[in-house]
């Protein structure tokens, strides 16, 4: 029988306040990528997405050697991260926007995509990227990293059925999208 | 297409952090443990512990001794038993009850068992049930304190009724979903929000006549606010109902046999179900137009008639228009409906016109309420004021005046009835007379009291 996920975390996290650097290194394996892709989708910037990852796991050890429980670690990590993206724009000038600004005029246009055949992943990445930043999360969450609607509440903070329906017209404007940039 | 297209979105999994920043990041943060494990003193020996039996054994013993001893268990069903008691005790509580509480959260609990989206639509739905359970009992207390109904109870009725319209709302929403995304199951949860929309307004409407509104300042219209969602959740659920179960089977058969009795083939949802439910909706819009022009002639006939002026304005021409004839559209569009609903005809037509009836119904009552508010605030002023109207009525000295009055009065009732607008009166009372009602600039005349 496999051992839910939740219930593996919290073992390994009472290894790691009990002084077990290895149980620290199985939770950043597990979750140093999806930290770092969940950060780079909204900043753009690989760079800026490993600094701030980093952050985000000294942070676990911070809270951890305080002697804080962390309940659920996943949602935590992701709220933590979220929480360093917000004071990362807070401290920076406005030429340093995510990348739905950065994007040209002409890159938008130039984007064609057909849902049949496989896209490349900076189409991908640009597609998502027509989304808001707040729709975008949540895509990110659901169909890249597969949370359930459930964990997601969690992390954003809004009610499960807020979740379904911001889910559902991410579809819509998806489609739209892809419409409107579909691959002649 | 979506599906396709989510697929592929799984291909960004493939963006991942460089592995030198990760093999880096790693080391720093497993140093610093092992710093400040050394420093205080806490050493474990796990990662020494050798090879991966003996690890395995180690996490082995650590989940044995997570598992309770057989004193924990049998505590624990005890308590598991106290909750399930508690939790049926709670089952008859409001929220003034100390058990209240206990009663949400373990709604809240139910909603962990859901497994699907329409599960989850299904317990707001029964929540939404408990509501208007919990609103009969406290109309029943409200009763019996009569005029002493206290404030509290006036405020338990407001924090219900906010908890039913969430509820329903949020089945509502989901229902939008499921049936874009399941719409095999989409009847069976729309005859749901219907019903329970029907029967929650119904319990509203009680609650609007028995209670007090005034004990509160917001009731009156939190529980205006919550019968809109139910009327919208209603007609969602019946919109649903009606694409789902009728719609397909009409556009199997051919066009011109749109019968509601030959078509429903659900076993979801009979004819008579889906007649009866619309059957349902019409009654009240029907009992509701006559609550409206009620209103309106009482309004005319006592308080308002002496104060309100012939509107003068474009403006003021269309509020009056509105405050007579969408009542007497409505009807008339109701009427067609039941009568296409009773001989057979299309329940796609007959749903699109009740839901006419439905937003027509909705103005003429917010004109009504906006007439209202203004001779209120005209009688205010009038009150308040030192000096006499600044507008006078035209005197009465002649004949010609009378017989405005007397054509005015006798309009306004043919207007009412369905017969003549208040706007072609005016019109042709401005003709008639050669005043220009309508430019504002005018002598104004007074309603004669009728």
């Amino acid at each position: 029988m496999q051992v839910p996920s939740a219930i593996q975390d919290r073992l390994l996290l009472r290894s790691v306040s009990a002084g077990d650097a290895s149980a620290f290194g199985v939770l950043f394996d597990k979750y140093s990528a999806k930290i770092y892709r969940f950060i780079f989708f909204k900043v753009s910037s690989k760079e800026t997405a490993e600094d701030l990852s980093s952050q985000c796991f000294l942070k676990m050890w911070e809270r951890i050697k305080e002697g804080d429980e962390i309940k659920n670690l996943q949602a935590w990590l992701y709220r933590v991260a979220r929480n360093l993206v917000i004071d990362y724009y807070r401290g920076r000038d406005k030429e340093e926007l995510p990348l739905i600004y950065q994007l040209e005029e002409e890159e938008y246009s130039a984007l064609q995509v057909d849902p049949d055949r496989q896209i490349n992943l900076n189409d991908l990445q640009k597609l998502l990227s027509l989304l808001s930043v707040e729709v975008r999360e949540i895509v990110v969450l659901k169909y890249i990293e597969g949370m359930s609607v459930r964990e997601i509440a969690n992390v954003v903070d809004k009610s499960a059925v807020n979740i379904r329906v911001i889910l559902h017209r991410a579809m819509k404007e998806l489609k739209e999208h892809v419409v409107e940039h579909k691959f002649k | 297409m979506q599906d396709k297209l989510l697929k592929q979105f799984k291909n960004l999994q493939n963006v991942a952090p460089s592995s030198a920043w990760q093999e880096t990041t790693r080391n720093f943060l497993l140093s610093e443990i092992k710093k400040s494990s050394l420093a205080s003193g806490v050493y474990n020996n796990v990662e020494q512990s050798g090879n991966w039996s003996e690890k395995m054994f180690e996490f082995g013993y650590r989940l044995r001794s997570m598992l309770p001893s057989p004193a924990k268990a049998v505590s624990f069903m005890v308590l598991v038993g106290l909750i399930g008691g508690s939790a049926m005790a709670a089952q008859a509580s409001v929220p003034s009850d100390k058990m209240y509480k206990f009663k949400k959260f373990y709604e809240k609990v139910e909603f962990l068992t859901a497994t699907s989206v329409e599960d989850e639509a299904s317990i707001n739905l029964k929540h939404a049930g408990k509501r208007q359970e919990e609103l009969g009992k406290l109309m029943e207390q409200s009763k019996a304190q009569g005029d002493q109904a206290s404030e509290k109870i006036a405020k338990d009725i407001q924090e219900v009724t906010v908890a039913l319209s969430q509820n329903v709302t949020a089945a509502e929403k989901t229902l939008s979903i499921v049936k874009e995304e399941k719409p095999g199951v989409a009847a069976e949860l729309a005859k749901a929000v219907t019903e329970t929309s029907q029967n929650a307004i119904e319990v509203l409407n009680k609650v609007s006549d028995t209670t007090n509104t005034d004990k509160t300042n917001n009731l009156e219209q939190t529980l205006t606010e919550t019968k809109k969602e139910l009327v919208k959740a209603e007609d969602k659920g019946l919109q649903v109902l009606v694409e789902t179960v009728v719609a397909p089977v009409d556009n199997a058969s051919a066009p011109a046999q749109t019968t509601s009795t030959d078509k429903v083939e659900s076993k979801v949802v009979s004819p008579e179900e889906l007649n009866q439910m619309l059957t349902k909706k019409i009654d009240r819009i029907d009992s509701e137009i006559s609550a409206v022009k009620d209103k309106i002639n009482d309004s005319i006939k006592t308080e308002i008639a002496a104060k309100i002026e012939i509107p003068k304005t474009a403006v003021e021409v269309a509020e009056a228009k509105v405050l007579i004839d969408k009542p007497v559209e409505a009807k008339k569009i109701l009427e067609e409906a039941k009568n296409s609903l009773a001989n057979g005809g299309s329940v796609v037509d007959a749903l699109a016109k009740v839901q006419q009836t439905s937003l027509l119904v909705g103005q003429a009552d917010l004109a009504v309420k906006a007439a209202e508010v203004k001779t209120a605030e005209k009688s205010a002023i009038q009150a308040t004021s030192t000096t006499p109207n600044v507008v006078k009525p035209i005197e009465k000295t002649d004949t010609s005046t009378s017989t405005v009055d007397k054509i005015l009065k006798s309009s306004l009732t043919e207007g009412l009835d369905g017969t003549t607008t208040l706007e072609e009166v005016i019109l042709q009372k401005t003709d008639e007379f050669g005043r220009d009602l309508t430019s504002g600039t005018g002598d104004s005349l007074v309603f004669p009291q009728l």
